[in-house]
């Protein structure tokens, strides 16, 4: 039985700081269980002798300096893996929110993952037919690579992201292929548009849903890709499936960034965000890849707006520096009824 | 060699108390999991530690100790076409040893072979005076490399035993007796990474290092021993100009550093570089190039010493009194590792979160570069040239890493987003982009290519100048405005941009250019513009000169096999007469 401890010294927004632990480790999972029993997860971001800094996943609402308890677990998050996940629906945490029985996992892999070794990665170069013609005729994608849609609210991204979910293939092979999908702070409706889309072509079955909306805390964010990806690796590489991994919209999951970031009080880097963040992405988008003598591999799609159309915001500026290239929607094409509106001159892959 | 524990851990910073006795920069081993770290910060026993992997898992009370040394490379025969990460372990081996393709923590593995036997050939007998820095014997270590073995520091001295042989790294291969005693020489050596190698006097650069791109060698050199910087937006093609240029440029050894950049890019290069043949020795660029790879998603920390393991290796080869070329992608990265331990470490920032020491800091690693004579009594010359690319936040140059950039370096290229989105590969802006190293390094084209080369590039840059000021007249007033010399001038002007700047690196022949072909080329261009000028003098129409057909082949030259290229541009300036004199005789007909 982990020990409990009652000391919350201090929460603000999404941060909590714990005194007089021992034992707590650096990134360990923790709970606390309020008055009312409700539990709520929470991570270690930094830990001075017996003082605690942990990270929320979910809201601080409740949390009571007296009476909240915390528990840590020694380990670091981690998700139950199996291939029965295909078809079914998680929360941004990864525990299942379809009516579906409790996943009995085959294993539990962290989700932070490792970082592949440069040496053991294969290149990508099996070209994937997506069916649209401006990504198959000028900016083909291939599997094991990572390439963004680079958005701006109002334009059908998330229509071209179905859609190569749906289309994909491998010309004149018949390999396994799933699909791996995480929303992080979308709309009901945006994720309400996958899932038929997913439903009505029956890629349904082969694919796995990660959904944190936007009314679910925005802290629950920095886990829910990486929730994603985990699932995505032990699908492709234990499993040897072919893996598309859509994450939508990276602009939420910087923001949840930014947010962790300025309760921390840290010195930020451009606009706000924090000066690590094309560390933070990298961590993310260079889990797309092939890996030497394995058969699957990971392909990845994360989807992006750009805050007031501007490439060289931020977020669009770093995704552009880590990944493959980059599809690039034009709002005057769209106006002029093109679909889809891909811009194929500043669009690279 | 100091034993602490650990006090607080925040990302990659781990502070440890107890570590009284240690000395700042050096090793640490950290926790049980026998992590690396360097100490960077003392205050009173604690220390702070950055630690060069993920720190997950680590708390309070755990061990931390200190290696007494600072974080150093090992230098020896082995090296080249090896991968490493960013303090030295060698990739493929680990991939062996672990037996998982991705990166475990607190695996230690030796960066040389330990096994391999690498045959000795000594250039000194027993009895011989040695120094610091002479070259006792040589191993020939791949096809092209011949590795020479230096007597190391503090061993001035006679020889007493060497031996050919067949030798370890770790074996013995001769003993110096000094003035403090026997010393013993192994084939390996280590040096601290943060501390330049010593080299007995600098000079300064007079011979470009060649790389057969057009718009580089002609318009912009570098010279052996500069500095250089590539700064330009994503998806201008730094990464194409960097392997390009470790790909082609007339280096003996070349040390290609991936700071926090796509794995699959390292995966490109591992892939493709032992395909590609070297055009002036004929084998396997492989066979020249050492890697060091810290891609974005491997510890931060790391990232920070990639450039000094990088930069430490390469100058060990100039020492030998190679010509060394050493490619960093992309300082920006390492300022960003920078720029998070200073966070870390509470530190004041400067501009825009970096700290205030980014540009000393910047300064010293580019400064490592040059072209020195190598400390031994031969006196070898040896060239280090650096090439750093920089990627700026949102293509904005005026941002605190370029600039503390462009303080230092001496060529810049800059690359441009235009360009690039017109598909004008490589997009280095003609305009914008500057080399100070012209004037040393133009004697020498003028002397062993051709002499009129320096004469023909001025007219080139003149008529690139030239069409910026016209351009603005015909986006005024349009392009009827312009008189026929003028506009001529302007057809030449993107002769010189489409036919001899714009470079295809993913053709066979146009990938690499010789400096011959690259005079041809210029002379052809030119030959165009005069001829056509004459004709035009003569009272022919511009229209006709703009459209001869001959113009086809100059944009199809770049295409032309490097032994073809005389019999073909022969060809071309009879055609071209003829046709100009065409276009005369059509003006009489009227």
């Amino acid at each position: 039985m982990p020990k409990e401890y009652r000391t919350i010294q201090e929460v603000t927004g999404p941060l909590m700081l714990v005194k007089g632990v021992e034992n707590v480790k650096y990134d360990e999972l923790g709970e606390i269980e309020l008055a009312d029993g409700t539990k709520r997860r929470c991570k270690v971001l930094e830990i001075d002798e017996g003082n605690a800094l942990v990270q929320l996943f979910e809201a601080s609402t409740g949390i009571n300096l007296e009476s909240s308890k915390v528990r840590f677990f020694g380990k670091s998050l981690t998700l139950g893996v199996s291939e029965d996940m295909l078809g079914r629906m998680f929360d941004g945490m990864g525990r299942a929110i379809d009516d579906g029985p409790e996943i009995i996992p085959d294993a539990r892999m962290d989700i932070n993952g490792l970082p592949i070794n440069p040496a053991a990665r294969a290149y990508p170069s099996e070209f994937i037919q997506t069916g649209v013609s401006a990504i198959d005729g000028l900016n083909t994608l291939v599997r094991g690579q990572k390439l963004p849609i680079f958005s701006c609210s109002g334009l059908p991204h998330a229509n071209l992201a179905a859609q190569i979910a749906r289309q994909a293939k491998v010309r004149g092979t018949d390999e396994q292929f799933a699909v791996v999908f995480a929303a992080m702070g979308i709309t009901f409706e945006e994720a309400s548009f996958f899932m038929n889309s997913f439903r009505e072509t029956g890629a349904i079955d082969r694919a796995v849903m990660f959904l944190n909306l936007a009314n679910d805390p925005a802290v629950e964010r920095i886990s829910t890709p990486r929730m994603a990806l985990t699932a995505a690796e032990y699908l492709a590489f234990e499993k040897d499936m072919h893996v598309l991994v859509i994450l939508t919209d990276i602009t939420n999951y910087a923001d949840s960034l930014r947010e962790i970031s300025a309760a921390r009080k840290e010195v930020p880097g451009r606009r706000g965000y924090p000066g690590y963040m094309y560390t933070d992405l990298a961590s993310l988008y260079e889990r797309a890849g092939r890996q030497l003598g394995r058969k699957g591999s990971i392909t990845m799609i994360p989807i992006l707006t750009m805050p007031e159309d501007d490439k060289t915001h931020p977020i669009p500026d770093l995704t552009g520096y880590i990944t493959e290239g980059q599809i690039m929607l034009g709002r005057d094409l769209y106006r002029r009824g093109i679909q889809p509106p891909i811009d194929v001159l500043p669009s690279l892959s | 060699m100091s034993k602490g524990v650990i006090k607080k851990v925040a990302g990659p910073l781990v502070i440890a108390k107890g570590m009284r006795d240690a000395s700042i920069r050096d090793v640490c081993r950290v926790s049980d999991k026998n992590l690396t770290g360097e100490i960077i910060e003392i205050h009173g026993d604690e220390a702070s530690i950055q630690v060069y992997e993920e720190t997950s898992g680590l708390g309070p009370g755990e061990p931390v100790e200190s290696t007494g040394v600072p974080m150093s490379v090992e230098l020896g025969p082995g090296i080249i076409s090896s991968i490493y990460d960013g303090i030295q372990r060698p990739l493929e081996k680990i991939v062996e040893q672990t037996g998982s393709n991705l990166l475990q923590r607190g695996v230690s593995v030796p960066s040389l072979d330990r096994e391999k036997k690498w045959h000795f050939v000594p250039t000194v007998k027993a009895g011989d005076k040695v120094v610091y820095g002479d070259v006792i014997g040589t191993v020939q270590e791949t096809d092209v490399v011949l590795h020479k073995i230096m007597v190391p520091k503090d061993a001035d001295g006679e020889v007493k035993e060497i031996a050919e042989g067949d030798f370890t790294v770790t074996e013995d291969i001769a003993v110096i007796a000094t003035e403090k005693g026997d010393k013993k020489v192994q084939l390996m050596q280590r040096w601290p990474v943060r501390t330049g190698r010593p080299y007995k006097t600098k000079l300064s650069p007079d011979m470009p290092l060649i790389s057969g791109q057009r718009v580089i060698d002609t318009m912009f050199p570098i010279a052996k021993g500069g500095v250089a910087a590539v700064p330009g937006p994503f998806g201008s093609g730094k990464t194409v100009v960097q392997h390009q240029l470790a790909k082609w440029a007339d280096a003996e050894i070349v040390v290609y550093i991936g700071c926090g950049e796509r794995g699959n890019e390292m995966t490109d290069v591992l892939n493709e570089f032992p395909e590609l043949k070297d055009p002036r020795t004929g084998k396997s660029l492989m066979e020249r190039t050492v890697l060091i790879a810290n891609t974005s998603d491997m510890p931060v920390a790391a990232r920070e010493a990639s450039i000094y393991t990088g930069i430490t290796i390469a100058e060990y080869f100039r020492d030998m009194g190679y010509s060394v070329a050493l490619m960093a992608d992309s300082t920006s990265r390492w300022a960003e590792a920078l720029r998070e331990m200073s966070g870390r470490l509470e530190e004041m920032p400067g501009e825009e979160g970096y700290p205030a020491y980014l540009g000393s800091r910047l300064a010293e690693f580019y400064e490592r570069a040059g072209r020195v004579i190598c400390l031994g009594s031969e006196g070898r010359e040896g060239a280090l040239s650096v090439i750093g690319a920089v990627s700026p936040a949102g293509g904005d140059i005026s941002e605190p890493v370029t600039q503390a950039t462009l303080r230092i370096v001496k060529v810049f290229w800059s690359l441009d987003a235009g360009l690039a989105y017109k598909r004008h590969f490589p997009a280095i802006n003609w305009l914008t982009s500057y080399s100070l190293y012209l004037d040393s390094v133009e004697p020498y084209f003028d002397k062993t290519v051709a002499e009129d080369w320096s004469a023909l590039r001025g007219r080139m840059m003149g008529l690139l100048q030239d069409e910026s000021e016209l351009e603005e007249i015909v986006n005024l007033v349009g392009m009827d405005a312009l008189s026929a010399p003028d506009r001529l001038k302007l057809e030449a002007a993107r002769s010189i941009r489409e036919d001899y700047l714009h470079q295809n690196a993913f053709d066979d022949v146009d990938t690499y250019t010789s400096q011959k072909k690259q005079h041809i080329m210029m002379t052809l261009i030119l030959d165009y513009y005069d001829e056509a000028g004459r004709a035009l003098a003569q009272g022919a129409k511009v229209n006709d000169l703009i459209s001869i057909p001959c113009r086809e082949a100059i944009g199809r030259f770049k295409y032309v096999a490097e032994d073809q290229i005389e019999e073909e541009y022969a060809k071309i300036v009879e055609t071209l007469k003829k046709e100009c004199a065409d276009a005369v005789a059509r003006k009489e007909a009227f």
